[in-house]
C-alpha cells in the first residue's frame, strides 16, 4: 500500500467510522423515544446514514476490484503450469493408450493383407 | 527376454516402494478439497450478503411507501456487477486450482495409467493368441505370464515417471502459487471487513438493523388497524432477525477465518517441501478443516436452509 493509499484508507475508515457511531447512536435514540413522531423523524435520519454508510462500503469493496483482478491475472498465469502438469501426467497415460491401440489394429492388419495376398 | 522383463519389473517395484505418492503430493492432495471448500463457502458468503442487502430494500420499500412510493431505484445490489465479476473469477481460480491439484497430487494420475496398462496387457494377450502371432510367440518362447509381467512392468514405469514428474514439477508451482494465494487472501478478509467497522460483515449488521427499524416502523404505521394475532406475528419477527442477524454474522467469521486458514496452510504446505513430516501444516490444515464443518452447521441453522 503506498503512502497516499495508506492515508487514503485510513481517512475512508475515520469517515466510516464517524457515520456508524452516529447511526448506532440514532438507533439507540429512536429505541428510547415513544413519540411515533419522533422515532419516525430518527428512522428518516438513520435511513440517509445508512445510505452513506453502504456508498462508503460500496467504495470500500471496489478499491480492492483492481487488485483483486491484477491477482486473478497472476493466479492464472501459475495455473497454467500446474495444467502443464496435469497434461504431462495425462500424455503419460495416452501414450500406453496408444500403444495399446495400434497392438489392436495390427492383428487387424495383418489379417487384411493376407486376405489381399492369400498369405 | 523372460528373465530382463522379470529382472526389469523387480527393480521398478523395489524403486516404487521408495517414491509412492510423496509426502508432498499427499499434503497438497489433502489441503485441495480444504481449499476447494473454503472457496465454495467464500462464493456463499458474497450471495448470503446479497440476499439479505435485497430483503433490506424490500422492508424499506413497503416500510416507507406511503412516504415515498415505489421505484425500481431502490433496488441495486450491494456489490455492483464488475467487483463482482472480480470476485467471481478470482474464487473460481481458487476452485480450479483447487480441483486441478487434487488431480495432479491425488492418486488419479496412477489409477488411469494402470487401467490404460491392463489394457496393454489385454491387448498384448489378445495379439499372442491371434492366428496370426501364436507360432511367432511360440518360437519367440513368450508366454502369456511373460506377457503379464511385461504389462506390470510398463505400469511400474508409468507409476515411477508419474511421481517423478510430480517430484520434480510440483515444489515449484507450488512455491509460485504462494505470492497470489496469499494477495487474494488478504484481499478476501479484507472484502469481510467487520461488524462495526467495513465490508461485507459491516454491510450485513447495517442492513439487519434497517431492516429492524423497518419492521417496527411497519407496526407503528398499522398496529391500530392490526388485530392481536397480526400483531403478535410482526412483533415475533423482530427477535427473529437479531438471531438471523448473529447465525448470518458467525457465517461470515467463520468463513474469513477459513479464507485466513487457507492461505496459512498453503504457506505450510510450501514450508514443508523436502520435508518428510510437516507437523505444522497437519496443524494449519485441521484448523481449516475445522473451520468448514463450522461453517456447514451454521448454514444448518440458517432460516430457510
Amino acid at each position: 500500500m503506498s503512502p497516499n493509499s495508506a492515508t487514503t484508507a485510513a481517512g475512508w475508515q475515520t469517515a466510516h467510522d464517524a457515520l456508524q457511531s452516529l447511526l448506532n447512536q440514532l438507533n439507540d435514540a429512536a429505541d428510547a423515544a415513544t413519540d411515533k413522531v419522533v422515532i419516525d423523524a430518527i428512522d428518516n435520519q438513520a435511513d440517509k446514514i445508512d445510505d452513506a454508510l453502504e456508498a462508503l462500503n460500496q467504495i470500500d469493496m471496489k478499491s480492492r476490484t483492481v487488485a483483486i483482478q491484477a491477482a486473478a491475472t497472476d493466479l492464472a498465469a501459475a495455473l497454467k503450469q500446474l495444467d502443464a502438469l496435469k497434461e504431462e501426467l495425462e500424455k503419460i497415460s495416452r501414450d500406453v493408450e496408444k500403444v495399446s491401440t495400434v497392438l489392436g489394429t495390427i492383428d487387424k492388419a495383418v489379417t487384411q493383407i493376407r486376405s489381399c495376398f492369400g498369405i | 527376454m523372460r528373465q530382463t522383463i522379470a529382472l526389469l519389473s523387480a527393480v521398478l517395484a523395489c524403486g516404487l516402494a521408495g517414491c509412492s505418492l510423496s509426502p508432498l503430493a499427499k499434503r497438497a492432495a489433502a489441503f485441495a478439497p480444504a481449499a476447494a471448500a473454503a472457496a465454495k463457502d467464500t462464493t456463499a458468503a458474497y450471495v448470503l450478503v446479497e440476499q439479505t442487502h435485497q430483503q433490506t430494500e424490500i422492508a424499506a420499500i413497503v416500510a416507507n411507501f406511503d412516504q415515498d412510493g415505489f421505484s425500481s431505484d431502490k433496488l441495486k445490489p450491494f456489490v455492483d456487477d464488475e467487483d463482482m465479476a472480480a470476485r467471481k473469477k478470482i474464487l473460481d481460480g481458487l476452485a480450479k486450482y483447487a480441483e486441478t491439484l487434487a488431480w495432479v497430487s491425488g492418486d488419479q494420475p496412477m489409477t488411469e495409467f494402470d487401467t490404460q496398462a491392463a489394457a496393454l496387457g489385454k491387448s498384448l494377450q489378445s495379439l499372442a493368441a491371434s492366428d496370426n502371432f501364436s507360432s511367432l510367440a511360440k518360437k519367440a518362447n513368450i508366454t502369456g505370464t511373460d506377457i503379464n509381467i511385461a504389462a506390470t512392468a510398463v505400469d511400474a514405469l508409468g507409476h515411477v515417471l508419474i511421481e517423478q514428474r510430480r517430484s520434480r514439477e510440483l515444489p515449484a508451482i507450488l512455491k509460485q502459487m504462494d505470492g497470489p494465494i496469499q494477495r487474494i487472501c488478504a484481499l478476501l478478509d479484507a472484502d469481510f471487513g467487520s461488524p462495526e467497522g467495513s465490508g461485507l460483515r459491516n454491510q450485513l449488521h447495517n442492513d439487519y438493523r434497517t431492516m429492524r427499524r423497518k419492521q417496527e416502523r411497519f407496526i407503528r404505521d398499522n398496529e391500530a388497524t392490526m388485530s392481536a394475532s397480526e400483531k403478535r406475528a410482526a412483533i415475533e419477527q423482530l427477535p427473529k432477525l437479531v438471531a438471523a442477524e448473529s447465525a448470518a454474522d458467525q457465517q461470515l467469521a467463520c468463513t474469513q477465518s477459513a479464507v485466513r486458514q487457507l492461505a496459512a496452510a498453503h504457506t505450510a504446505l510450501v514450508a514443508s517441501i523436502g520435508v518428510k513430516e510437516s507437523p505444522a501444516f497437519r496443524t494449519t490444515l485441521s484448523e481449516l478443516i475445522q473451520q468448514g464443518e463450522q461453517l456447514h452447521s451454521f448454514y444448518a441453522q440458517l432460516p430457510g436452509k
